[in-house]
């Protein structure tokens, strides 16, 4: 094998193990998640569009030393450094701000499920105050197809509710209450973890997200409150 | 002795006062919006204090790069030599307009609290 094959394959195969996996969030199972994708996606080319660009550049200089000198350095530095930038940043941001616009949790005509998301030192307590007899559970159950409005607070230190595959972070902050919309197009299980480092117990702070028909949610919100 | 033109000490402070200003704006956007949010203060009312905020701290440095743009010319103008500290200075203050315009420029129309 040759020695390029060596560092390179290995490195590539574990750049795009990152992209599915439980926890990926470019493997995107609802709208929120999606968004976020798609604004790698954006940035991503992006990137390599600049790069590739200024790779040529550097090219042709090594190629043909002078090339581009008859342009003053001075509209290299307006152009390429201040204009150039500008206008890549504007769009981007501009991008940014849209899509983060839609992924606040607006009022709805139709009030989405609210549920309630506990972080205490090292765990999660999952509440359902739609249903309001239903003691709190360790997988958080959500009915699938629609938005859902998760409460997220905190009962000592600051930590985060993170579900990768469903929408993008948010702080568990005691004494105040975040709310985050999720959504999962499909019922399945999904994967959440703490992303606000908390203390030693820190990596072990997982818990399960499961989406069920409608039908399914509400027969098991009946069951869960009757014990 | 190896300097003799003494360098107006305004200068230095030209050179501080845009990004100063600039983080300034920056944290009292950031300060009114979670003041707002926290105390249920009415949209239409915190929209405008932010947006109040954006052109004050605009037009501030708008007065600050001005000065310094015009002082350059009058230098310019009776063929005296600028100070590279001032020519420095008028870069940094039109650069941190252009960023404070850029950063407060939202707080026109994102939603302010959720
Ligand atoms: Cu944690």
């Amino acid at each position: 094998m040759r020695p390029q094959a060596i560092i390179f394959g290995p490195a590539i195969a574990l750049l795009l193990g990152g992209c599915s996996g439980a926890l990926s969030t470019l493997d995107a199972a609802g709208p929120a998640a999606a968004a976020i994708a798609d604004l790698w996606w954006v940035m991503f080319w992006a990137s390599v569009v600049l790069f590739l660009f200024v790779a040529v550049l550097l090219w042709i200089v090594w190629k043909r030393p002078g090339a581009g000198s008859t342009i003053a350095p001075l509209r290299w530095i307006v152009w390429g450094g201040i204009a150039m930038p500008g206008l890549l940043l504007t769009i981007l941001v501009g991008y940014a701000l849209l899509m983060g616009e839609r992924l606040l949790p607006h009022a709805l005509a139709e009030p989405p499920t609210r549920v309630v998301a506990h972080g205490v030192m090292w765990r999660w307590q999952f509440s359902y105050p739609g249903a309001a007899d239903v003691a709190s559970t360790p997988i958080l159950h959500i009915p699938a197809g629609e938005p859902v409005d998760v409460v997220v607070t905190s009962g000592d230190v600051i930590h985060s509710f993170w579900v990768p595959r469903l929408a993008g972070k948010i702080d568990a902050i005691p004494g105040h209450e975040n709310t985050i919309r999720i959504q999962a197009d499909r019922p399945g299980v999904y994967r959440g973890v703490c992303a606000e480092f908390c203390g030693t117990g820190h990596t072990d702070m997982r818990f399960t997200i499961e989406a069920h028909e409608r039908e399914a949610f509400e027969t098991l919100m009946t069951e869960l409150a009757n014990g | 002795m190896m300097e003799t033109t003494p360098v107006p000490p305004r200068h230095m402070l030209v050179l501080i006062m845009g990004f100063g200003l600039w983080s300034a704006a920056f944290v009292a956007l950031y300060a009114v919006n979670a003041i707002g949010c926290a105390f249920a203060w009415p949209t239409v009312v915190q929209r405008w204090v932010m947006i109040g905020l954006a052109v004050i701290c605009s037009a501030a440095l708008l007065g600050v790069a001005g000065w310094s743009i015009v002082h350059w010319r009058r230098a310019a103008h009776a063929a005296r030599p600028v100070p590279s500290l001032a020519r420095i200075g008028t870069f940094t203050s039109v650069a941190a307009l252009a960023a404070t315009i850029f950063v407060s420029a939202p707080s026109f129309f994102v939603s302010m609290c959720m």
